[in-house]
Parts: C-alpha cells; structure tokens; sequence
C-alpha cells in the first residue's frame, strides 16, 4: 500500500491508497508509530483512496488510534467511502471512530 | 439469473494468496455483472475474512496449508473455501463481534453478519461454505 504523509497546521495526514487488510497491517501501523515517533500527536488517516477494509485492516486502524491516544494525541478518519462506513457499522466502530468528510475537518477547531 | 459464473483459485494458503482472491472476486464480477455493487462488497468481505483466518491460523511450526477457493455468482453468491489444515475447533453459532478498542477477533464475526449461511464441515480437510442472497441492504 502507498502511504503519503503530509502535515498541514500541526495536523498529521497520512493518505492511504490501496487496499487496508492483513496483509498491509504491520506497514500502517510502522506508519503511525514513526509519525508518533517524530512528534505528531493530531493524526488523520484520509481513506479517499481505500476501496477495501477488513477486520485486521480494521485492527490496525484501532492500534493506530490507542498509541496516538497513548501519546497524548487523537487520530481521526477521514473522507471513507461507503465499504469502509458499512464495515466501521457493522462491527459498532463507528461510535468509536468518527468519519470527518475530509483531512481538514477532522481537527477543526480542536 | 439465468446463468452462473465460477472462479476457481488454488495454492498455499498465505497473505499473498488472499490478496489474489480480491482479483478473483474482480473476476467473477465481469462474468456476473448485474451483481449489485453492495452485495459484491458484503461478500468479498466474508471471503477474505475466512481465508485470512485460514492463512493465519495455521500452526507456526505446522507444514504450509493448501487452500481450494470457488465463487460462484448466479441467483445468488456463494463460496466454498477447502483446505487440508487440522481440523478447526470454532462455534460459529456463538460468535460475538469484539469489543469496540480489541485489535483482534471481529473476522467470522462480520463474515457471519454479512452472509445468509456460514458453515465449516469436516471432510479429510476443513470446508467453509458461504451464501449470501442478493439485494440485501448489508
């Protein structure tokens, strides 16, 4: 998976194209955890160019989310398409990880 | 639908194995292309969910698993999976989706919330058998 990283106004964006699942789990999380790592505390994954999420794709979304908290920060979804919000139902992630509609909202005012 | 489509895969059964069976799926869809857009989605899911369960649940030590993968479109959409893994020990009437912060455990439970029929038979080698019907909302 093709992961591009990018900071606007403190927020952290990493734009994930590809598919999310097992087989690219270990690789988001190296993602989330060198971005920690550097510094980043406020953290967007922007899933515009994710046509596919499984349950280990999903579990690495969820480990991402408790080191950004860990770290004293939050990370956020961002412009998921209708897969990744029917899967975030149907396993009730959805209470846990709002969709913003785009990277630039998902901090807005925080 | 008047007529079927099947695509066959078979190999051992790892990651890179289960990312091909999304070509697969892409497959099928050319062959069955009035499969509407959420069904195909609802059972990609399932079938990817069974087999990663089928390549990462296969003991370290043990030698590699092979894995024979049909789907079929046709009045509706259905997959059997079969491998010749040790026998899985799983209840899939008791499955409850993890809870909201576990990294793990939520795989047959989605591919059990999105199929009309689940089950595992044993017949020399584990066989999964997926339907889902068409049209449904999720």
């Amino acid at each position: 998976m093709k992961i591009e990283q990018r900071v606007v106004e403190a927020v952290t964006v990493l734009e994930l194209s590809d598919r999310l699942t097992a087989a690219v789990a270990a690789q988001l999380r190296a993602a989330v955890d060198d971005a920690i790592a550097a510094g980043a505390d406020r953290i967007v994954l922007d899933l515009a160019q994710v046509p596919f999420i499984d349950s280990s794709g999903l579990g690495a979304v969820i480990g991402a989310l408790k080191a950004a908290r860990t770290a004293g920060g939050d990370l956020r979804l961002a412009s998921a398409g209708d897969q990744v919000r029917q899967v975030l139902r149907l396993t009730n992630l959805d209470r846990v990880l709002r969709v913003y509609d785009d990277a630039g909202a998902a901090f807005d005012g925080d | 639908m008047e007529t079927e489509a099947t695509v066959r895969r078979r190999g051992e059964a790892d990651l890179s194995f289960v990312e091909g069976l999304h070509e697969a799926l892409a497959e099928l869809w050319v062959d069955a292309p009035r499969v509407p857009l959420a069904d195909r989605e609802m059972f990609a899911l399932a079938v990817i969910e069974v087999a990663t369960n089928i390549a990462t649940h296969t003991p370290a030590a043990s030698r590699p698993v092979r894995l024979d993968v049909a789907l079929t479109a046709g009045s509706d959409l259905r997959a059997v999976l079969t491998d010749d893994a040790p026998r899985v020990d799983v209840d899939l009437g008791a499955l409850s989706m993890a809870d909201a912060l576990s990294e793990s455990g939520r795989g047959l439970a989605l591919a059990a919330a999105v199929c009309d029929e689940l089950s595992v038979d044993w017949d020399g080698g584990n066989v999964w058998r997926l339907r889902r019907s068409l049209g449904q909302a999720a």
